[in-house]
């Protein structure tokens, strides 16, 4: 099984190609500005550096977030029309659960919170479990206003941010120094997405829908003419 | 030479294959009025998720109805602006995405010359070479300008609102009115039988002074209904009777009438100092019949034909995209893989 996979829910993008016998090939950019709109010539390039055509590609794989809207949209699309010719499958994964699952294993840890900013004053987050399954641990995706977030995790669990630079001092600034931070931005990396969505394919595990993990409704205002 | 075209501007997720800008093998549009419906108007977020859930389906399925394998695909077209961001990302995502793998190159359309490259689509018997140079009425629910055509690949702006676009005009006052969305056929329902000389509603930059919104163009050539608007929205908190009364069939033609002398106005002045061998229009709002039946008459009285997109063209749709990008002399440049998107790009 070949998978292409795509990150971009953070402002470090990456993508990479996974194959047989542990292959594997990542490459990994910052997009400060922008919408990620670089991805596409850098999986060319990933393609020749392997010495595969598109149509080697079993598997197009995506991570759908809590993240960057348009980077979540670039990267959902991406890989579902890659896949349209030759009806290749897609599968896809909440960026999230590709972070936790490295932080767990960096901390050695079977719980880990994900946290971000969900603007609006308020951070979203969600807490993963690792002990009774590696792949499967679907966390429910929760929005709180910051100074209640050190209540709502577990005590102690380690926390993991793609925006921890960020987070961190703002949290610091209101007295809540409380939450057992893994330091340092952290992003999910196309390179563990491709393990994961492998893992999860080994076990018969279904791809989550292809639509990003939207932390806010479309519209706040109540309908004009809401329907009858 | 098959072009496979991919429209998202705003809130239609459109797809078609056209051979050599004329041939249509397949079309498709998804539109998301309903969803825009109770808001009485396009939502920017609402139009963009509903991209990303439905274009990829709606590019396998349009190119099983054509009956085509991919490989007969020689190029991917998308339109990269003038329109919303977010939506206009997805659909250049999926043109890249499809270009890459496909090993086609990808070619990026203006959606305004989309637009008046409509005008040909459903109509394998009228040459583009027939009919420049061209004056046309862009009308819709985003844009609302003139412009002179002398060939497929030279339009310049002669004039363009300053405000709103006429389309959304009448999304606006429909609002008011209370009649629902999209307005312009709502209120072209509504006014059926109303009389257009009720309310003497304004009809916004009749004169020709300088403007500095107006830019290098003529003012008098160029529209503005927001003037309109407030005076609909004045006359209905005079008259709060009228939503529900006998004389909203009234109000509603005084207020299309409004919008569609302005433009006729223009295209009439413009047609004075213009020479050219015919007028057209397209867009969403060329649907409207009252719309259409003045542009005849005045089409008649220069002696001029009236080229209009046909009903199924005038709203955003894909076959214009991919059938521009794939027009015998059209010159379309291959983009590169950075294409971005251009909200705001000119005609």
């Amino acid at each position: 099984m070949k998978i292409l996979a795509v990150e971009l829910s953070a402002f470090q993008g990456s993508a990479a190609l996974s194959g047989p016998d542990d292959f594997s090939l990542q490459e990994v950019w910052d997009q400060e500005r922008g919408r990620h709109e670089g991805v596409f010539s850098r999986l060319s390039a990933l393609l020749s550096q392997a010495g595969w055509g598109w149509g080697d590609v079993d598997c197009f794989a995506a991570g759908r977030g809590p993240g960057i809207y348009s980077g979540l949209r670039t990267a959902l699309t991406c890989a579902q029309t890659l896949a349209l010719p030759g009806e290749k499958s897609v599968y896809c994964v909440s960026s999230g659960a590709v972070l936790a699952r490295g932080a767990s294993r960096e901390m050695n840890a079977s719980r880990v919170a994900v946290v971000g900013d969900a603007r609006r004053s308020l951070l979203w987050y969600g807490v993963f479990d690792f002990s009774l399954s590696e792949t499967d641990s679907p966390a429910e995706w929760q929005m709180v206003k910051s100074s209640e977030l050190c209540a709502r995790l577990p005590a102690g669990v380690p926390v993991v941010s793609s925006d921890w630079e960020r987070l961190e001092p703002n949290l610091a600034a209101q007295g809540l120094d409380g939450l057992n931070w893994i330091r340092g931005n952290r992003y999910p990396r196309a390179r563990d997405l491709a393990a994961l969505v492998r893992l999860r394919m080994e076990q018969g595990l279904p791809s989550e829908k292809p639509v990003p993990v939207y932390m806010h409704p479309p519209v706040l205002i109540a309908p004009r003419f809401p329907p009858a | 030479m098959i072009v496979l075209g991919i429209e998202t501007s705003c809130d239609e997720t459109a797809v078609a294959l056209v051979e050599n800008g004329l041939k249509i093998h397949a079309h498709s549009v998804y539109t998301q009025i309903a969803a825009h419906r109770p808001y009485g108007g396009v939502v920017p977020e609402i139009a963009c998720r509903s991209h990303v859930e439905i274009l990829p389906g709606l590019i396998r399925d349009t190119v099983a109805d054509s009956g085509l394998a991919w490989d007969r695909i020689d190029a991917v077209a998308v339109t990269y602006g003038p329109g919303l961001a977010s939506s206009l990302l997805v659909g250049v995502a999926a043109g890249k995405a499809l270009a890459l793998r496909l090993e086609k190159p990808l070619i990026a359309v203006n959606h305004l010359r989309a637009h008046i490259y409509s005008l040909f689509m459903g109509r394998e018997d009228l040459s583009p070479k027939q009919v420049y140079p061209l004056l046309i009425l862009l009308v819709s629910g985003g844009h609302t300008c003139l412009v002179r055509a002398d060939s497929l690949n030279e339009c310049h702006l002669l004039g363009q609102t300053l405000d709103d676009a006429a389309g959304e005009a009448l999304d606006k006052g429909a609002s008011v009115l209370g009649l629902g969305y999209p307005g312009g056929p709502a209120i072209e329902k509504a006014a059926w039988d109303g009389d257009p000389g009720f309310v003497r509603f304004p009809r916004g930059l009749r004169h020709g002074a300088q403007s500095s919104l107006a830019g290098s163009l003529e003012r008098d050539l160029c529209f503005s209904f927001s003037g309109l608007k407030t005076s609909l929205r004045y006359y209905v908190h005079d008259h709060p009777d009228v939503v529900a009364g006998e004389n909203l069939k009234n109000v509603a033609a005084s207020y299309q009438a409004a919008v569609i002398d302005a433009l006729v106005e223009r295209l009439e002045r413009a047609l004075a100092r213009h020479d050219v061998k015919a007028v057209a229009c397209v867009g969403g709002v060329a649907r409207n019949q009252v719309l259409r039946d003045k542009l005849t008459e005045l089409a008649e009285a220069r002696k001029l034909p009236l080229l209009a997109a046909m009903p199924e063209f005038c709203t955003d749709n894909a076959a214009m995209v991919a059938g521009l990008a794939g027009a015998p002399g059209y010159p379309a440049a291959a983009a590169g893989m950075d294409l971005d998107v251009e909200p705001n790009l000119a005609l």
